[in-house]
C-alpha cells in the first residue's frame, strides 16, 4: 500500500491552492481490479489499477472522510458490479482517468459474483508525519 | 510524509462466501419449471434456503469488504407445489437425498411433503 507520485504531487498542489480536482465526495471514486496484472506490486509511478478488469464506483455519501491522520474511503458495489476476483483497490478523483492517490494490493482478497447483493469496500490510508 | 498499513482484522485470504452462478441457475430453472429437476436440485435448494445471510467480511491492511449475499428466495412457495405430481416428484427427490420429515433444517413445506404418503 502506498501513495503514488501523482497523488503526492496532487496533494502538494492542493496545499497551495492550485486549480486541481479534489478528492471530495463529489469526485472521489474507489476502484477495484482483477485479472492479469492485478497482483502487480505497488509502485509509486503507477497511475491506474493494474488488472485487466477494472471497476470504479463513486464514493458513498460522506466519504472520503478524515479522522486524525486516517483517510477513509468507501464505495458500494452492487450485484452486477465488478464480478471477478479482486486483487487490488485504489482511490481516484474521477470515474475514469484522473489521479490515483493510493493503491492497495492483496492477491485474491475477495471474490465477487452475482450472488452478492452488495459489497461495501472501505479503504483506509494512514499518514504519519516523518 | 510516510504511510503505514492500518491493522487488518481477519486474514485476507478468507474468501467471502457467496452463491455461485451455477447454484442460482439451478434455483431459477426450478422456479421456471419445477418438473425439470436434476438430481442435485434438492441439495441446492436446501443449502440455498439454509444459508447464512449475514454479511461476510474480508479484511487486510488498508482494505476491507463487507459483502451481503442475495436474500434466500421463498423457494417453497408458489402454486406449483400444490400440484400432486410435483409434490410426489419432490418427495421422491428428497427421500433419495436421504432427507427425513424430522430434519429441522428443512422448511415446513418440505417436511410436510416428506410426511405425505407415496
Amino acid at each position: 500500500m502506498g501513495i503514488t507520485t501523482a497523488g503526492a504531487n496532487h496533494a502538494l498542489g492542493m496545499l497551495i491552492a492550485e486549480s486541481l480536482t479534489s478528492f471530495a465526495n463529489a469526485n472521489a471514486n474507489v476502484g477495484v481490479g482483477g485479472g492479469a496484472g492485478a497482483t502487480t506490486a505497488f509502485a509509486i509511478a503507477q497511475t491506474d489499477l493494474q488488472g485487466a478488469s477494472k471497476t470504479r464506483k463513486a464514493c458513498d455519501s460522506t466519504y472520503p472522510s478524515r479522522a486524525a491522520g486516517v483517510l477513509t474511503s468507501r464505495a458500494t458495489f452492487a450485484s452486477g458490479d465488478a464480478n471477478y476476483v479482486w486483487d487490488e483497490a485504489a482511490l481516484f478523483n474521477a470515474p475514469s482517468t484522473g489521479v490515483m492517490f493510493h493503491r492497495v494490493v492483496s492477491a485474491a482478497f475477495f471474490t465477487k459474483n452475482a450472488g452478492i447483493t452488495s459489497a461495501v469496500l472501505t479503504l483506509t490510508l494512514t499518514v504519519t508525519p516523518a | 510524509m510516510s504511510t503505514v498499513p492500518d491493522s487488518g482484522g481477519l486474514n485476507g485470504t478468507d474468501a467471502v462466501a457467496a452463491w455461485t452462478s451455477e447454484q442460482q441457475s439451478v434455483i431459477e430453472a426450478y422456479r421456471l419449471d419445477p418438473m425439470q429437476a436434476d438430481e442435485d436440485l434438492v441439495d441446492t435448494l436446501v443449502a440455498f434456503h439454509d444459508r447464512d445471510d449475514t454479511p461476510d467480511v474480508a479484511d487486510v491492511a488498508g482494505m476491507r469488504v463487507e459483502a451481503t449475499p442475495n436474500p434466500a428466495p421463498a423457494i417453497e412457495e408458489g402454486p406449483h407445489l400444490q400440484d400432486p405430481e410435483i409434490r410426489a416428484t419432490k418427495r421422491q427427490q428428497m427421500i433419495d437425498a436421504g432427507m427425513s420429515a424430522d430434519d429441522e433444517s428443512l422448511t415446513d413445506d418440505m417436511r410436510e411433503i416428506l410426511r405425505e404418503k407415496g
